[in-house]
């Protein structure tokens, strides 16, 4: 079956950081290319003085560690966590890993329709392969609290990566990754249907206004009190309409 | 319509704060268990004036003494419900009271990971007691147990010895960790002190950009006066 396969990626600073006039330490990227359609997202923890630049270099790595390791398609995606890893620290140089430590979260959607979804730390990476279940790779099973991660630069073990890979479906799929400023507060039992609600809201608005669109709905984001830095990503399947398709 | 707001959580995260207070018989002597809750009550105060905060500030209270340990007041929002003062009497079954701690921070029905790092405050001014008022070691699994656990290992702990009678060597393994001190007073001054200290460490951390920050203030006599 032909699908159109959408991707959307989008950050918005936080009340506390544009309050201070501080950098948004969360950073997103959405990327196409041979290896297929790719979003990113990062979020850099809070107490390291260039989180932002870890968080930036973190999406750019992201992306070049997947631009190889796709050349080889027997390639396991354990793979990636050493190339993303070594690719970052060549990006954040001179600056030192612990002063820009970040989580990195990604979902690739491959041109044969396969997925391979994973990353390091705090945040959400989920998919949903059929209307009636989601399932997480990252996120649910969080055992301590708040705001207290691995990432890149804050990880020594190669058993704080989450991979999984995930075949075409027969129904469309929709693919979510975010940082902790949104997984945190999405009620998880829940989330299966935001997935869905939030391609179709999407698949309703032209794709240039699309991002603008995400951007007003992190702004007015309804939880009390929030302050954190957001950054939310989305891949979409859907049945083809006209002649776009990947 | 469906909107974004149906599938978010719509409460601000919280902040818990547990206090374990030793109620027994000796807390009666030279006004100690009214300035306890004296300085609970004004804590109580002070958090829920707090308007600035990124957080939502809860919090419970386990009480030790007679009958032995119980939640005196179950974790909510400091903004909610009055303060219903603490009474003492009978031995220090400061164990169950461990035990307690232990069971609410890691139930995560009433502290979700969503939640920021609880503190965890000690004031004692004796002995750990079992339920038949005898000295017991019995606290030393329970505390250790907290130690172990995944979660409530994690709790930022403060700890006050009331008078000389109180045994420091319980309330220093409480704090586990030998760059802090426990705090002493025998006063309703120095109990007073205590809380607005706490007090201002976890509004503080509410304030902060990550309210997981441990924020110990070093503040003076005056500061800390009310």
């Amino acid at each position: 079956m032909i699908r159109n396969v959408n991707g959307l990626a989008v950050t918005e600073r936080g009340p506390t950081h544009r309050l201070n006039g501080e950098p948004n330490q969360d950073a997103c990227l959405r990327s196409r290319g041979l290896y297929g359609l790719l979003v990113v997202v990062a979020d850099g923890l809070g107490s390291r003085p260039q989180s932002d630049h870890g968080s930036r270099n973190a999406c750019l790595a992201a992306r070049d560690a997947i631009r190889y390791w796709s050349a080889n398609p027997l390639s396991s995606p354990e793979r990636l966590a050493p190339l993303i890893q070594a690719l970052w620290r060549v990006r954040i140089a001179p600056v030192h890993p612990d002063e820009c430590a970040t989580t990195c979260l990604f979902a690739l959607r491959q041109p044969t329709g396969q997925w391979v979804i994973g990353g390091i730390g705090d945040g959400m990476a989920a998919i949903r392969e059929d209307e009636r279940d989601i399932s997480y790779v990252i996120g649910r099973e969080r055992t301590g609290f708040n705001n207290q991660t691995v990432g890149l630069g804050a990880s020594k073990s190669a058993s704080d990566w989450r991979f999984a890979v995930y075949p075409p479906s027969p129904v469309p799929s929709v693919a979510l990754i975010a940082t902790d400023g949104i997984a945190d507060d999405l009620i998880p039992e829940q989330l299966q249907s935001f997935a869905t609600w939030i391609a179709e809201t999407l698949d309703g608005i032209s794709p240039r206004h699309r991002s603008n669109s995400v951007r007003s709905m992190l702004r007015g984001w309804p939880t009390a009190k929030h302050s954190d830095d957001k950054s939310i990503a989305i891949i979409w399947e859907s049945a083809q309409r006209g002649c776009t398709d990947e | 319509m469906t909107e974004l707001k149906d599938f978010v959580i719509q409460t601000a995260r919280p902040l818990p704060v547990i206090l374990l207070a030793d109620v027994s018989g000796s807390m009666k002597e030279n006004g100690k268990i009214d300035a306890l809750n004296e300085a609970v009550a004004n804590m109580i105060s002070a958090f829920s004036e707090e308007d600035t905060t990124r957080a939502e500030i809860q919090l419970a209270v386990i009480a030790f003494g007679a009958g032995g340990a119980r939640v005196h007041r179950s974790l909510c929002p400091a903004t909610s419900g009055d303060w219903a003062p603490l009474t003492a009497k009978g031995p220090t079954p400061l164990g169950a009271a461990l035990e307690l701690a232990k069971n609410l921070i890691e139930d995560r029905e009433q502290i979700p990971s969503r939640a920021y790092c609880p503190t965890l405050i000690l004031i004692s001014d004796g002995h750990p007691t079992g339920p038949d008022g005898k000295p017991t070691t019995d606290w030393r699994s329970s505390l250790q147990s907290i130690l172990e656990s995944e979660r409530a290992s994690k709790a930022v702990r403060f700890a006050m010895a009331i008078g000389d009678d109180a045994d420091k060597d319980v309330l220093n393994a409480f704090l586990a960790d030998p760059s802090r001190q426990v705090f002493t007073g025998s006063q309703a001054r120095q109990i007073k002190q205590f809380f607005r200290w706490v007090t201002m460490s976890v509004t503080a951390r509410s304030r902060s950009i990550n309210p997981n920050t441990v924020i110990f203030s070093e503040l003076t006599d005056e500061e800390l006066d009310y």
